[in-house]
């Protein structure tokens, strides 16, 4: 079953998602995507945005095709490639439900409606090998966990909210103008680990002992946290209660073939009303006492529930508590080489939970006839990863259909790849 | 060529979305071990659990005696010498001297006696017409130093006869030196000439007649202690011969503060087993067992006498080893069995005999295939979540025993579906003894208990989970010592693979 999750998780999911990296940022000039910079001016007078997703998926450790061997999904695999250091997973996307604009001689305006979501890891060889083998079998498999506790401390965070955004761009003269944006922000859940500290030690079969200082902060996502049983509920969350604004800046510059642009997005924060779950200390767990059993007067699987359940208490208490969204900085230049070549570079800096992300791109697009864009993209990022990207979009009297992917696992560096991004969306404008 | 191999199908997956029907998961191969149960079983909790009736006594060298207690019996002075009440009926005493015969019971000759608990008076009556003066005394009976004496003037009242009692006078502290368990009772009546004259009537008078010390020649008595009996558990659980303990004793200790020599009378000694009686015998019946006592200048103090019966006088260890269920006895005390005549003895107020039996086990013992189970409530549909593995069961032991087990397992009508084991297995090994079978070394042991796949689903299914036991100390050793540091680790997990 955890197997089954994990695959639709990382298969199912990432087709959809999309980059919010930078593919689409080489056709900003003719098309309307969410997050597109403010201050470039609308292709056309009027926009009307539909549904427009897109997401990311990174995992640090390598090249998703570690965990395959003979058509088969194997975490074996993927455990035997890990080095002893943390590692990071990510899944982030964005979704525009719409987007209604209106560009005007000296200014333009938008509104918009969006979901916006993420969920961040930070794992390590003897998470994913304690996983993979359980508390026994890695004893077998890590000569370390015969000598020493492991020290596992897992940190993660999720996130989803809803925001109606208000955009503006103000042409100063013909080749400059600026944007900005703000948006109104509504959560729906947050979850977010602070581990300072879980060390098991699995040394003796006979006793598990761990060692914990780790809190949770969680609204709306976890109605109950022990031992023996984790609640998960994402009831009904009235509007507001999660409440949070951002907010974004844009300049944009062109100059007959020359465009330059950069943007300052998702500056802002949510403020949650939640609960912080929390343990401290050390646990040692061998079973029930023997002399317990012996005057047992109940099931004895009840009472060793039971001993868990005294054991795993954890504490939990009221807390309202703030998180920052994970703002990003995209600066980009294209050059019309003639009317059906161009070409580009791009740089994006986002500040990630875990560690800042950064991306340096360069691309060339051909647009072949009206109807038609498509393009490449090289690009080289913080883990030292070369990638190609493709895009494109299709203009077909007012509707604009536009995607892309940031990262194809084949031509580049394949083993190395262990991001992928992308965006499909659809607008209408006149 | 392998990474485009696997690289395009991941590919694929992402553009046509989930059509991941070629691909499969790998079975996982995660062996989880799930600590159940640990401790420490400490052999002074065994003991306890198998004679829950006994006392556990932890010897200076560290070995276990079972004690079973039986009750205290007593024999107090005022049992034995119940004061002596008067009935109301007065003593006449017919002439100037009266010489009266104490009542006394029990073959006693009192030689010296401080007596408690009572008044005197007397009471008259005359046809004198003038005041007299009556004396009266009893020259065997002392306050102090003085001789009891009373001089009471009675006053003519006009109207014959002159009768009247005098006032009641305390008995306590006098002291009474009779002859032959006689007094004398004197008076003399006198009239203001001094003239000396007999009084018509004359009684002395008294409620009861008791004494706080008594000194002098105690015949032969038999003082009847109560039949008793100690209940012994320690067998319950064993079949015949499945524990044999080296040296049983039975004591009998015997606190007597009375200061006259005497024995105990065995009416009856008997071992109650599960087939039947046994008479306890042994050559200290045939000896005879005198009561140590507190000679004349000891008055006050108690002697204690212990008797230990045990396998070299007597046949305890057969007895108790024939699976002792009860003790009986019924003992009784003689005093002055040799009858020696010219004895002086004495009792005092707080005497007392104190018989206290008791039965005592020291652990050192043989034990053959001691059978114990213990069957707990589960509901191991629990086990449903498993996919296969092993119990382990692993144990230090340094108690000189070892266990053999099975485990069976029962559904919802109490009917068996299945035992771990084909034969019952060893579960924990004996510790290591030295010759005299005290436990020097422990010694490990590690059972695997494999849990099939192709079991899961019947074992899920018990609703009961009944463990049998067997206890054995080493063949190749007659007995060994059972002692309070001897203990067992023990720790159980379950190592496998989960659904």
């Amino acid at each position: 079953m955890r197997y089954h999750i994990l695959y639709i998780f990382f298969v199912c999911v990432s087709p959809i998602l999309n980059a919010q990296e930078i593919g689409l940022n080489w056709m900003q000039s003719n098309q309307v995507f969410n997050g597109r910079n403010s201050a470039v001016p609308f292709p056309e007078k009027t926009v009307i945005g539909l549904p427009d997703i897109s997401g990311t998926l990174f995992n640090e450790s390598g090249g998703f095709q570690n965990w395959i061997t003979d058509r088969t999904i194997s975490l074996e695999n993927f455990w035997s490639r890990l080095q002893r250091k943390n590692y990071i997973a990510s899944v982030a996307w964005s979704g525009r439900s719409f987007f209604f604009g209106k560009k005007y001689k000296k200014f333009q305006w938008g509104i918009s409606h969006s979901f916006d979501g993420e969920s961040n890891f930070k794992y390590n060889k003897d998470l994913v090998g304690l996983f993979t083998y359980g508390n026994y079998g890695l004893l077998e498999k890590e000569p370390i966990t015969k000598s020493q506790s492991l020290s596992l401390t897992p940190v993660f965070n999720t996130t989803l909210y809803q925001s109606i955004g208000l955009e503006t761009g103000i042409f100063i003269n013909e080749q400059f103008s600026i944007g900005a944006g703000v948006k109104y922000i509504s959560g729906f859940f947050n979850t977010v680990s602070d581990i300072k500290q879980f060390d098991l030690d699995i040394r003796d079969p006979f006793t598990i002992k761990a060692t914990e200082n780790w809190t949770i902060q969680s609204a709306n996502l976890i109605n109950s946290l022990s031992f023996d049983s984790t609640v998960i509920s994402r009831s009904q969350v009235d509007f507001g209660k999660h409440p949070g604004a951002a907010f974004s800046f844009g300049v944009f510059h062109s100059t007959g073939n020359f465009k330059m642009g950069a943007q300052l997005r998702d500056i802002g924060f949510i403020k949650w009303n939640g609960d912080k779950y929390s343990r401290s200390g050390v646990t040692t767990y061998s079973g029930i006492q023997i002399n317990d059993l012996l005057t047992a007067d109940k099931n004895i699987f009840n009472q060793i529930t039971d001993t868990l359940k005294n054991l795993g208490t954890v504490k939990k208490s009221a807390e309202n508590y703030k998180t920052s969204l994970r703002s990003k900085f995209i600066a980009d230049m294209m050059y019309d080489l003639n009317n059906q070549f161009s070409i580009g570079a791009s740089v994006l800096y986002r500040f990630n939970y875990f560690d800042p992300y950064w991306k340096i791109a360069s691309a060339a697009v051909y647009s072949p006839s009206k109807i038609i864009n498509i393009g490449g993209q090289v690009s080289f990022d913080r883990y030292e990863n070369f990638n190609i990207g493709l895009f494109g979009a299709l203009n077909i009297s007012v509707v604009r259909w536009y995607g892309s992917i940031d990262h194809i696992p084949v031509l580049v560096t394949p083993d190395k790849v262990n991001r992928f991004s992308g965006n499909v969306g659809l607008a209408i404008m006149w | 060529m392998m990474h485009i191999r696997h690289t395009i199908p991941i590919l694929l997956f992402f553009l046509i979305a989930c059509n991941v029907t070629d691909y499969k998961i790998s079975d996982s191969k995660a062996e989880w071990s799930i600590p159940l149960l640990s401790g420490n079983i400490k052999a002074t909790n065994l003991v306890r659990q198998t004679a829950s009736d006994a006392e556990i006594l932890v010897q200076a060298d560290g070995s276990i005696v079972l004690r079973y207690p039986g009750s205290t019996l007593t024999k107090t002075k005022k049992e034995i010498f119940v004061p002596v009440q008067s009935g109301g009926i007065p003593i006449p005493m017919t002439d100037t001297l009266t010489r009266v015969t104490l009542p006394v019971v029990g073959n006693v000759i009192i030689k010296k006696a401080t007596l408690t608990n009572g008044n005197y008076w007397f009471s008259y009556s005359h046809s004198r017409t003038e005041d007299i003066k009556l004396q009266l005394f009893v020259p065997q009976m002392k306050r102090g130093n003085q001789i009891l004496n009373h001089i009471i003037n009675i006053p003519y009242k006009g109207s014959n006869p002159t009768f009247g009692s005098t006032d009641k006078f305390s008995l306590d502290d006098i002291e009474m030196i009779p002859v032959n368990n006689q007094i004398d009772l004197r008076y003399a009546g006198t009239n203001a000439n001094q003239d000396r004259f007999k009084i018509n009537t004359l009684f002395f008078q008294f409620d009861q007649l008791d004494f706080k010390y008594m000194q002098g020649f105690m015949g032969q008595n038999v003082y009847d202690l109560k039949k008793d009996s100690i209940i012994i558990d320690l067998y319950d659980s064993f079949i015949p011969g499945a524990l044999i303990v080296d040296d049983p004793k039975v004591i009998m200790t015997v606190t007597n503060s009375f200061g006259f020599p005497s024995k105990a009378l065995i009416n009856d000694f008997s071992i109650q087993t599960k087939s039947g009686l046994i008479s306890f015998k042994s050559k200290l019946f045939d000896e005879g067992m005198l009561f140590n006592y507190p000679v004349l200048a000891e008055s006050g103090q108690s002697k204690t006498t212990t008797f230990v019966f045990d396998k070299n006088n007597s046949n305890v260890r057969d007895v108790l080893n024939a699976q002792a269920q009860r003790v009986i006895y019924d003992i009784d005390a003689l005093s002055n069995p040799n009858l020696v005549q010219d004895s002086t003895y004495f009792i005092n107020d707080h005497a007392r005999f104190e018989v206290k039996v008791s039965v005592e086990f020291p652990l050192k013992v043989k034990v053959n295939q001691y059978p114990a189970d213990k069957t707990f409530e589960v509901d191991a549909s629990a086990l449903a979540d498993l996919r296969e593995g092993s119990l382990l069961i692993e144990s230090a032991n340094t108690i000189p025993m070892s266990a053999n087990a099975q485990f069976y397992l029962f559904n919802s009508t109490n009917q068996l579906i299945d035992s771990v084991f084909t034969i019952p297995q060893l579960v924990f090994a004996a510790a290591i003894t030295n010759d005299a079978g005290v436990s020097i070394n422990a010694v490990s042991h590690r059972l695997t208990i494999p849990v099939p796949a192709s079991k899961i689903s019947t074992w899920s299914q018990a609703k009961k989970f009944k463990v049998t036991a067997w206890f054995n100390t080493p063949a190749n050793k007659n007995i060994v010592q059972i002692s309070d540091k001897d203990d067992m680790n023990i720790k159980m997990a379950f190592v496998g693979k989960l659904k």
